[in-house]
């Protein structure tokens, strides 16, 4: 399957990786992220106090849900801040900020209708202030604002207006009827009083680093060594959760982080090296819980490279691969080899497509039927032009597991005669160099 | 598994001087490849020596009752799921939507049961001037099926003789009709083969449809061997028809029949291959239970006592099995009874143990068929609370299984998930494939499709016919899927 993604084109996705580890105790923080009354989270039969400490692989990069873009902030802000609405564990949409809700008949206008008994974590010698519509208003104009850097633009241009009926309701004009529109207002929201520049936000802002929400959880402060604790919000409209305080540790070092689980420094990790797998299941103080991560690491190639926009090169790169072998020797078997960019899981898999088998001999006749011959130095050629790749991979990625497929995909391209040079670039480099200049000719990324 | 103890027990004392090719066998057996299994078994036959045949019959039986219950516990949740899936699909495209959703629809509704309602839904097909001719046909047969089991055998001749039987299609519809209901006076086997003859004159493939339609003839008339080199020679993941509607929307239907009459098919193949294997005296013992277990899987009670009784008076079986046909023997009484006997009466003649492994068989029977259960599920939960559950894997799934048949899906799933593999939580070599398959369902109507959706995928190459569960279940999701759903590279 090829789907056409921006300036380049996604080939078949390589695998699917990724399992987690959760201490029994993570069951009941999710168990009070559920909408339930006061009186239930009183009397639900889990034990109040004590803290949680797990485990990250890097710090985040903001600890708002605005400028935030990788999975480690995602996961804090998921516990300051409220959307409009929430997502269950079902993926059923559910109340959150805003009690209830209007949708017109042309599904182009929806009214919130917001909670009044909602405050913000209050600010260090202040009171607790109101969420009020103002909030929502302003959170979708710093949002929107072409000087704000958020990967959230993009994903809510559908939006023509947003306007305040009163205090407590907010009208949200479409211009488009949209697919499942109701749930894109899970989007979180940030206080009118948080930012110090009230126009767009930056990375800069101290209120991304230092972030009040409406959640479970208030930021305490961040350690020296970038611990990032959590205390319980004692005001939560949903009743004060049940955990006094979390705290997000993080490790350069996915073998520490590991070695802390087992020797009790931490209690949770949410991402488990393939191979401390075997190790983690074996002992019966930790409870291994898989989940379907539904990402993906794919290699994708440039087609504006002449060579590449030939489909049986592209073909024959991934005959040439045997990605099977990587998934079983760098991830423990941990995945799926699927053919598209949705998981087996999805809805959108599309089971037609069946994912390329490693094949090498068809690659190199892909290859040769595609004019190549191989050169004296073992590199295929067309019109005295080498068959010579550059594979950028973003650095903000890179691990172990990522090193070595690149290197494997080296070596598996070396044998029919194509030659790789890899490159690991900064995150922001790499987004430019792809996005921006087309400086590439194969990615790896997630 | 203990399925996997038992055969190892089997194989210890039957392949010792056995030939590599049953060892292979049976040890895809053993990780669940059935399909790899049968292939490399069969190979093996024509050049076996007399010795082996028995040990070759015997792991073909078990290979082929295996494989019966996957397609059984599959085709039961592929039903379910395409009544959801066709229902909603009618309910959300009320005008220019699907037409051929009723005729599926209708056809799935009689496979349940659920004549009346099936007769509406076809009814209104065989009117439906947008449906070709050839699947007005089919709805008729189908139709005329619903009349055939309300007793109303003169408005189902009608129709039957209405259709037009040039189109091969339709009368390989009309085979598969007479085969199912039992009619074999009315020739469905020279109606299938006459097809073939003719597929082979104008030099055409099989259908899906077509093919399905033979297999359903083969499986009821006794032709196993040509019915398993059919499914050999067929797609299995093929779909049965596509719609476009409006300009640009594809609807492609499945028809979980399919899964039925493969479940048939291989039920019919353990029966034929197990009872030859009785008549090595080596094996006999594990033979007849195992035979004994598939006549009660097909229905077949009397038949299952009969050779219970003979095994156990014969003391031919080996101490594992002996137990097992004991228990066997008892809910087999059970159900011969009509249930008449009570639930107290059953764990009696199953011996009031509280051994894992026969308290979780007791309960599985139970659910198979459906009798009520909720003493012997007390007392296995018991158990469960206080064993390390790792010892105790077979209850764990049958109580999810009994969980699953009460609607209580939050246990089942915690009953299921405590024995699954974790590192491999959607391979079948390392888990029961019935377990998954139970485990997939119980996700299903937790509205966790996703989980559901990766069991599936990872059973497709050994169960290729999968597919007829995965599209409507992909559908249901499409249509109840709440959450944005959109991706983010990052």
């Amino acid at each position: 399957m090829r789907t056409r993604q921006g300036s380049f084109s996604l080939e078949e996705a390589i695998m699917r990786r990724l399992a987690t580890v959760f201490f029994i105790v993570s069951l009941a923080i999710f168990v009070l992220l559920l909408p339930q009354g006061k009186a239930a989270l009183k009397n639900d039969g889990f034990p109040q106090g004590g803290s949680l400490n797990y485990g990250e692989y890097g710090r985040p990069a903001t600890l708002d849900p605005i400028t935030s873009n990788d999975m480690i902030s995602l996961r804090i802000s998921e516990l300051i801040f409220n959307g409009l609405v929430g997502i269950d564990e079902k993926q059923e949409i559910v109340p959150d900020l805003a009690e209830r809700w209007d949708i017109s008949d042309d599904s182009l206008t929806y009214t919130f209708y917001l909670r009044q008994d909602v405050t913000w974590h209050a600010k260090e010698g202040e009171e607790p202030r109101p969420f009020t519509a103002d909030d929502v208003i302003f959170t979708y104009n710093i949002m929107m604002h072409p000087q704000t850097i958020t990967p959230l633009k993009v994903r809510y241009e559908f939006i023509e207006s947003v306007v305040k009926v009163d205090d407590y309701t907010v009208q949200l004009t479409l211009k488009r009827p949209i697919l499942n529109g109701l749930a894109k207002f899970s989007f979180k929201i940030i206080p009118q009083h948080g930012p110090e520049n009230h126009e767009f936000l930056t990375r800069e802002d101290p209120f991304v680093h230092k972030p009040i929400g409406t959640g479970p959880y208030m930021l305490k402060n961040i350690t020296a060594d970038g611990e990032v604790i959590l205390v319980a919000n004692e005001n939560y409209y949903r009743g004060r959760p049940h955990l006094d305080k979390i705290l997000a540790r993080p490790f350069a070092d996915q073998n520490i982080m590991s070695q802390a689980l087992m020797f009790n420094a931490i209690d949770m990790i949410v991402l488990v090296n393939p191979r401390d797998i075997p190790q983690i299941q074996g002992d019966k103080r930790l409870v291994l819980q898989p989940y379907n991560a539904l990402s993906y690491s794919f290699f994708g190639y440039n087609v504006r490279n002449p060579l590449l926009a030939d489909k049986r090169v592209r073909q024959a790169i991934t005959y040439a691969v045997n990605r099977q072998e990587m998934l079983g020797s760098f991830f423990n078997g941990q995945g799926t080899i699927i053919s598209g960019p949705f998981a087996p899981g999805s809805w959108a898999y599309n089971l037609d497509v069946e994912p390329l088998p490693f094949e090498p001999q068809k690659a190199i006749s892909l290859l040769e039927e595609a004019g190549f011959t191989k050169g004296d130095d073992g590199i295929m050629q067309r019109d005295g032009k080498k068959l010579s790749l550059a594979l950028k991979v973003p650095i903000e990625k890179e691990s172990e597991g990522v090193k070595r497929v690149v290197l494997a995909f080296q070596n598996y391209l070396g044998k029919i005669g194509v030659e790789i040079k890899g490159e690991f670039k900064e995150w922001l480099a790499w987004k430019e160099d792809v996005f921006l200049k087309h400086d590439f000719d194969v990615v790896f990324a997630s | 598994m203990p399925r996997c103890c038992l055969v190892a027990l089997v194989l210890e004392a039957s392949l010792s001087a056995a030939a590599d090719p049953i060892r292979e066998g049976m040890q895809s057996y053993n990780r669940h490849h059935y399909e790899d299994a049968s292939t490399t078994l069969l190979a093996h036959m024509r050049l076996a020596e007399p010795s082996q045949q028995g040990k070759l019959y015997l792991g073909l039986g078990m290979t082929f009752l295996a494989c019966a219950q996957v397609y059984q516990e599959l085709h039961r949740t592929a039903l379910s799921v395409q009544v959801d899936y066709l229902s909603k699909l009618l309910a959300s495209d009320k005008e220019d939507g699907s037409h051929y959703a009723k005729l599926y629809l209708g056809r799935s509704l009689l496979d349940t049961g659920k004549t009346a309602e099936a007769a509406v839904s076809l009814r209104t097909c065989i009117e439906d001037k947008k449906i070709e001719p050839r699947d007005r046909s089919l709805a008729k047969i189908a139709l005329a099926r619903a009349y055939y089991l309300q007793g109303k055998n003169k408005n189902a001749d009608e129709l039957w003789s209405s259709v037009d039987t040039t189109d091969p299609e339709v009368m390989s519809e009309l085979a598969a009709a007479y085969s199912r209901l039992g009619l074999a006076e009315r020739k469905p086997l020279a109606m299938g083969e006459q097809i073939r003859q003719v597929m082979k004159q104008i030099q055409q493939g099989l259908s899906i449809r077509l093919a399905n339609n033979l297999i359903t003839v083969y499986a009821r008339e006794g032709q196993i061997d040509k019915g398993l080199r059919l499914i050999k020679s067929t797609d299995l993941s093929g779909f049965f028809h596509e719609e476009t509607i409006g300009k640009n929307k594809i609807v492609r239907f499945y028809d979980p029949s399919l899964l039925d009459n493969l479940a048939v098919l291989y039920g019919r193949a353990s029966l034929e291959y197990l009872e030859k294997a009785t008549t090595d005296e080596k094996i006999k013992g594990v033979a007849q239970y195992y035979l004994a277990e598939a006549e009660a899987r097909f229905g077949h009670i009397d038949q299952s006592i009969e050779i219970l009784d003979d095994a156990l008076a014969s003391g031919l079986l080996p101490s594992p099995y002996r137990e097992k046909a004991e228990l066997l023997h008892g809910v087999a009484r059970f159900w011969q009874s009509g249930g008449r006997q009570s639930q107290m009466h059953l764990e009696d003649s199953t011996g009031q143990q509280q051994e894992p492994h026969l308290l979780a068989d007791t309960l599985l029977a139970c659910n198979r068929l459906n009798l009520e259960c909720s003493e012997i599920a007390r007392k296995a939960t018991t158990l469960v609370e206080v064993i390390d559950g790792k010892k105790l894997e077979t209850l764990h799934y049958a109580l999810g299984r009994y969980y699953l048949r009460t609607h209580e899906y939050e246990q089942a799933i915690a009953c299921m998930e405590t024995v699954r593999d974790k590192s491999n939580k959607n391979k079948i070599e390392y888990n029961d494939p019935l377990m998954l398959i139970n485990l997939a369902e119980a996700y299903y109507r937790s509205k966790r499709f996703s989980e559901a959706l990766e069991i599936y995928f990872g059973m497709r190459n050994q169960f290729p016919a999968v597919r007829q569960i995965q599209v409507s279940m992909q559908g249901v999701y499409a249509m109840e899927q709440k959450s944005a759903g959109d991706a983010k590279l990052f």
